[in-house]
């Protein structure tokens, strides 16, 4: 068959299905006249009035498929992909095999298209799913907890023996201003060098920007083999555990701890999250089991992103609560240590309870592929 | 293959969307084929990495004019303003792109005004997890300086892919140039007059005097759309390169030509 008779007897098909993507369903019966040129599938734009002035963006909206065309388009895609396959065999204008392919990759992604998640659905995946997703890492979320708590609690344990260790740690300006953070003479609010009334905000917008960078760092930081994630975990330890220490040891402990107490369980829960996300990725690469690396890899940062979600939401309330009622002075202290622990033991129950009924089985941990 | 050689280093635009099987040769074009469930298969053109830089180019700017705008409203706020420009400080930095990616059809407006589009590697929008994992992992793509990683990834993996691509399962398409209606336009061609001669001359015979390859036609029908843009000294150089279909021609751009029409089917 002729290019020529090919196009006409396909031309029709094509004006429809342009017709449902741009969203003009009601365009009427299909025109069966066809312009005796070739290739009239291709109106000149003079003759094209109805569409859209710029048609290099095609309509690749997310919404389900609407209902009443779904047939018809379904019935149009399928023939569209007959069609192509036909005039890249018959080797026909690479102008018009062109068109068609793009037309194809409209109807395609229309058809195939994944409709966002209803907002309902994400409080049910927030509350149910998301904590059996992060049980079925429990690899990870113990090789980052030992990555960062280890270098805390050992640093922190020698500086309180010796504080000038925190000077190979830190730099001597840093030392200053955390002695400063933590004075108990602070007036108005702990854990700012000089902060007055009115910069709870200025706090929360830097913790947030601040601790979730960290958090994001850490997680791609898995990338190169997991050496980032383990870098930034460890390294972060030690800072902390320095401070930790050294804060602790020159007598400024209460309001330090009682500054830390707050905010403890939903900042340090989410590196630990961010970490397992990284470790997660380092592990695809370095021992992807019975995939190919590449395989791995899509699923590690499927699941890492998934973790990161959560890590996400515990930073942003980490900086809350910490801008707003962590540093404030004129609270007591055991108001904050009871809040400290009444988080902690919340975030605990979430993680281990959540979603989980007598009935639903274990959580599947990632095995390397061995299942299905 | 001669003639059909000739014409097609002139006139052939490498990256044709043809079947690459049928190709002896290696592809230089940046193909990235899908293969459909309903059994199609589509060809999406990668973006290279000089497309990409332009976007990645004009979303930097967008986002430094955003910050200093921004900078320049919120700083009679006082620490109000300052704590909401560290807020839109870490949204430009982390999730300027996956707004982008998710909220307007695939492109920020960056990629938007090179025409580049990011999508799943089944040739589906891009989804939100592949969003987000795509453009943290941005981070590493940008070390040790200025995107060596992502760059090094690009011109490594198939599909120009960084290697947030890679570990989302996304890529970046170009979107072709809207193109002139060139069929119509060349319905009448301004070889018209000779072309009936030839035609006249040609009507008893086969389409074409020497049996083409389905490759070859291809190649002679682009030809054919292309040869006005071309321009008719060149056109006719070209056509000089093919004795075979040419043979014995007063004029062998019209000759060409006319085999292409026949070729079509539509006259």
């Amino acid at each position: 068959m002729s290019q020529a008779r090919f196009v006409q007897r396909h031309a029709s098909d094509w004006r429809r299905l342009r017709s449902l993507l741009d969203g003009k369903a009601d365009d009427g019966p299909p025109s069966t006249d066809v312009p005796a040129a070739a290739g009239a599938e291709r109106a000149p734009p003079s003759q094209r009035p109805t569409e859209r002035p710029s048609r290099r963006f095609p309509s690749l909206d997310r919404s389900p498929l609407a209902s009443g065309v779904s047939l018809e388009l379904a019935e149009l895609h399928g023939r569209l992909v007959v069609q192509l396959a036909i005039a890249r065999e018959r080797g026909y204008a690479s102008d018009l095999v062109e068109e068609l392919n793009e037309l194809l990759l409209r109807t395609h992604a229309r058809v195939h298209a994944v409709p966002p998640p209803a907002p309902r659905n994400m409080l049910r995946w927030l509350l149910e799913v998301y904590p059996s997703r992060v049980r079925a890492q429990y690899p990870h979320l113990i090789a980052a907890l030992l990555l960062f708590f280890a270098p805390m609690l050992l640093v922190g344990v020698a500086t309180i023996h010796d504080p000038e260790l925190v000077h190979t740690l830190l730099d001597p300006i840093e030392v200053m201003a955390y002695e400063r953070m933590y004075d108990p003479d602070n007036t108005r609010r702990y854990g700012q060098a000089a902060r007055d009334s009115g910069t709870d905000f200025l706090a929360f917008g830097f913790y947030l920007r601040n601790n979730t960078s960290i958090g994001f760092q850490t997680f791609v930081g898995g990338l190169l083999l997991g050496l980032g994630t383990v870098f930034y975990l460890v390294y972060n330890g030690l800072h902390i555990g320095a401070v930790l220490g050294y804060v602790t040891a020159i007598g400024h402990g209460e309001p330090l701890w009682s500054f830390i107490a707050g905010h403890s369980a939903l900042e340090l829960s989410a590196i630990v999250l961010s970490g397992a996300a990284g470790t997660r990725l380092g592990w695809a690469l370095i021992a992807p089991g019975r995939r190919t690396r590449l395989r791995a890899l899509h699923e590690a940062a499927r699941d890492g992103v998934q973790l990161i979600y959560g890590a996400s939401a515990l930073f942003v309330l980490a900086a809350f609560v910490e801008a707003y009622w962590s540093s404030m002075v004129l609270v007591p202290a055991f108001a904050k240590y009871l809040s400290g622990i009444g988080l902690w033991l919340l975030l605990i129950v979430y993680l281990r309870r959540g979603g989980r009924s007598e009935m639903s089985p274990r959580p599947q941990v990632d095995d390397g592929g061995r299942r299905s | 293959m001669s003639e059909s050689g000739h014409l097609a280093t002139a006139a052939t635009r490498v990256g044709g969307a043809s079947d690459p099987a049928a190709t002896a040769n290696v592809s230089i074009d940046g193909l990235h084929w899908v293969e459909t469930p309903e059994g199609g298969r589509l060809a999406l053109h990668a973006a290279g990495p000089v497309n990409r830089a332009r976007a990645f180019a004009i979303d930097f700017a967008i986002r430094v004019g955003l910050f200093l705008l921004l900078s320049t409203i919120l700083e009679s706020l006082g620490d109000l303003g300052f704590g909401l420009l560290l807020l839109a400080a870490f949204t430009l930095e982390w999730l300027y792109p996956v707004i982008g990616e998710l909220c307007m059809h695939g492109a920020t407006p960056g990629k938007r005004l090179v025409g580049l589009l990011v999508v799943n590697d089944d040739g589906t929008p891009v989804s939100a997890g592949r969003s987000v994992a795509r453009n943290l992992i941005r981070f590493v793509d940008f070390l040790p300086l200025l995107y060596a990683f992502g760059l090094l990834s690009m011109f490594y993996a198939p599909g120009f892919k960084r290697l947030g691509d890679l570990a989302a399962g996304t890529v970046v398409v170009q979107l072709p140039v809207e193109r002139a209606a060139r069929w119509s336009t060349l319905g009448g061609t301004a070889h018209s007059p000779e072309a009936t001669a030839e035609g006249t001359a040609m009507r008893t015979g086969a389409v074409t005097p020497v049996p083409l390859t389905r490759e070859e036609q291809r190649l002679l029908l682009d030809f054919a759309a292309r040869a006005m843009a071309l321009g008719e000294p060149r056109a006719s150089e070209i056509a000089a390169t093919c004795p075979a279909l040419t043979a014995g021609a007063a004029d062998p751009l019209a000759r060409l030509l006319h085999i292409a029409g026949r070729l079509e089917g539509g006259r």
